[in-house]
């Protein structure tokens, strides 16, 4: 069942949920979102991509679709996003129609002051004092429980000591580029080195998911692009983490599937493009033996999940602050596509300072390079 | 002899400074290009005796390419001397510029002088 169906194939079904105004999905017995309508694709909040990647969404629906849901059928869902913090309260119908578990979505945005023209992702820096808390809490409190070996832990927190870490490194990271005074540095970036030391950072999730990854237009002569190693490798970080848990969304079975990692030049922009592939058969295999990067994963690790709520606007900041642009498209049936599009060079630098000191130098050896001249011609 | 020399910097202001510079010396023409791809393909066509080449553009190719490009075609390589110009100077870069077999390292802001003895070294000059 998919939403092309509904347009293409023309079940009834599907175009009358396409019609309704508000944001609706259906829900397989396995949790996972195989319909978005109309509304939800058009929602800026992308609900099948947040709600299909909860696992406290995932448990509420299995629940009502083996019927033993109880008395719950509905869910909030705090996060962060480029509007600020916003809930998403997820209906359910109490028992599944054809396996299908429908469920509507309602978006309760909180009352972050808001500037007119003032860019979305600034309105993570209007958080109040409690969204504040509410983001450490919602970050850290699972990953340092694991480490202080609370009993009742999910038992998929993997490395809990290396989970805190990666949560503690990314809030670092986000009062980083949100802070008052944000230095962006001009290291030289080699970007497809960047992707790789990623994606071999990624190797045990992706192993564990059985999720390939596969490198197009990786020229050794791309640009460079110049600006923050670190804060760019968070931003790639969080979008190909997404790509990788999000691929394994789309296949119900456990066939191994792909990303695909293009990079491409234009102008003076360098294109990052990060597409799911979908199912991966042993034909594309072949075919794309030699763009293959497979992921070494250590013995001794394991996949950590992780919460994508602030990684969005921390993402689409620190592309901002390299003078670049960050354009997610998700399609619970086309995979999710995200685009980075960096200038290369160093458009954001300042110059004014060495300008006024080379003026001033050239100034001050003027005299001496006329009487040089003027000795050069009488010789 | 008349030497050839290519500017390629993205700052108008840095090119008409190093032109200004280079006119103080005798017997040499001066280009220009103010990217990393114009500049590449104005060496192949011009074969200059020298680039002076500016390390951070925009565009397809920075400094370091464009270098390392000219040092490793078989027309350029071994007739033209490049000098990078940059505002950058800590170990990592000249590093980075040995890597692709620059001539030598300016750094900005530079003295009009030193550019002009550089240049006359390179060029097997007398300054």
């Amino acid at each position: 069942m998919s939403a092309s169906k509904a347009d293409g194939g023309g079940s009834p079904l599907l175009v009358l949920l396409d019609l309704i105004d508000s944001p609706l999905l259906l829900f397989n017995a396995e949790g996972r979102v195989t319909f978005a309508n109309k509304a939800a694709k058009a929602s800026a909040l992308s609900p099948a991509l947040s709600l299909g990647n909860d696992p406290r969404v995932r448990q509420l629906v299995m629940g009502i679709a083996k019927g033993d849901a109880g008395s719950q059928t509905s869910l909030r869902v705090d996060m962060m996003s480029d509007m600020g913090s916003i809930a998403l309260e997820l209906s359910c119908v109490s028992r599944p129609i054809a396996g299908l578990v429908a469920a509507v979505v309602r978006e309760i945005v909180a009352p972050v002051p808001s500037t007119g023209g003032a860019n979305k992702t600034e309105a993570i820096e209007r958080l109040t004092l409690q969204q504040i808390v509410e983001v450490l809490h919602k970050e850290l409190m699972a990953p340092m429980q694991a480490v202080l070996a609370v009993p009742g832990l999910p038992s998929n927190t993997g490395n809990p000591v290396g989970l805190l870490r990666d949560r503690l490194d990314r809030l670092v990271d986000l009062v980083d580029v949100f802070g008052e005074d944000v230095l962006i540095n001009d290291e030289r970036i080699l970007v497809v080195d960047l992707v790789r030391d990623i994606c071999q950072s990624l190797a045990s999730l992706c192993a564990t998911l059985g999720v390939s990854v596969v490198f197009k237009g990786e020229r050794d002569d791309l640009p460079p692009v110049y600006g923050s190693r670190r804060l760019l490798g968070r931003a790639l970080h969080e979008c190909i983490h997404n790509a990788v848990s999000h691929s394994r969304n789309q296949s119900v079975n456990k066939q191994p599937v792909a990303i695909e990692i293009a990079f491409s030049a234009s102008g003076h922009r360098l294109l990052v493009n990060i597409n799911g592939m979908g199912v991966f058969s042993a034909a594309m295999l072949q075919r794309h033996a030699s763009t293959l990067f497979r992921a070494q994963a250590p013995p001794d690790q394991r996949p950590v999940t992780s919460t994508l709520q602030i990684g969005l606007p921390l993402s689409h900041r620190i592309v901002q602050l390299h003078g670049g642009q960050l354009r997610i498209k998700n399609d619970v049936n086309e995979e999710i596509q995200v685009t980075l599009e960096l200038p290369t060079g160093a458009p954001l630098r300042n110059t004014q300072h060495l300008d006024l000191l080379q003026a001033q130098i050239y100034a001050e050896d003027l005299s001496k390079l006329m009487a040089r001249s003027r000795a050069r011609k009488t010789a | 002899m008349t030497a050839r020399i290519l500017i390629v910097d993205d700052q108008p202001d840095i090119r008409k400074l190093i032109r200004l510079t280079l006119e103080h010396l005798d017997d040499v023409e001066v280009y220009e290009a103010s990217n990393g791809s114009d500049g590449w393909r104005l060496a192949q066509d011009l074969r200059p005796d020298l680039i002076l080449l500016d390390v951070m553009m925009p565009g397809e190719l920075d400094g370091y390419q464009v270098c390392t490009k000219v040092k490793r075609d078989p027309m350029l390589g071994p007739r033209t001397k490049v000098i990078l110009l940059t505002a950058r100077a800590q170990q990592e870069d000249k590093e980075q510029g040995r890597k692709a077999d620059c001539d030598a390292y300016l750094t900005k802001a530079f003295s009009p002088l030193k550019l002009l003895d550089l240049v006359d070294s390179m060029l097997g000059r007398e300054a």
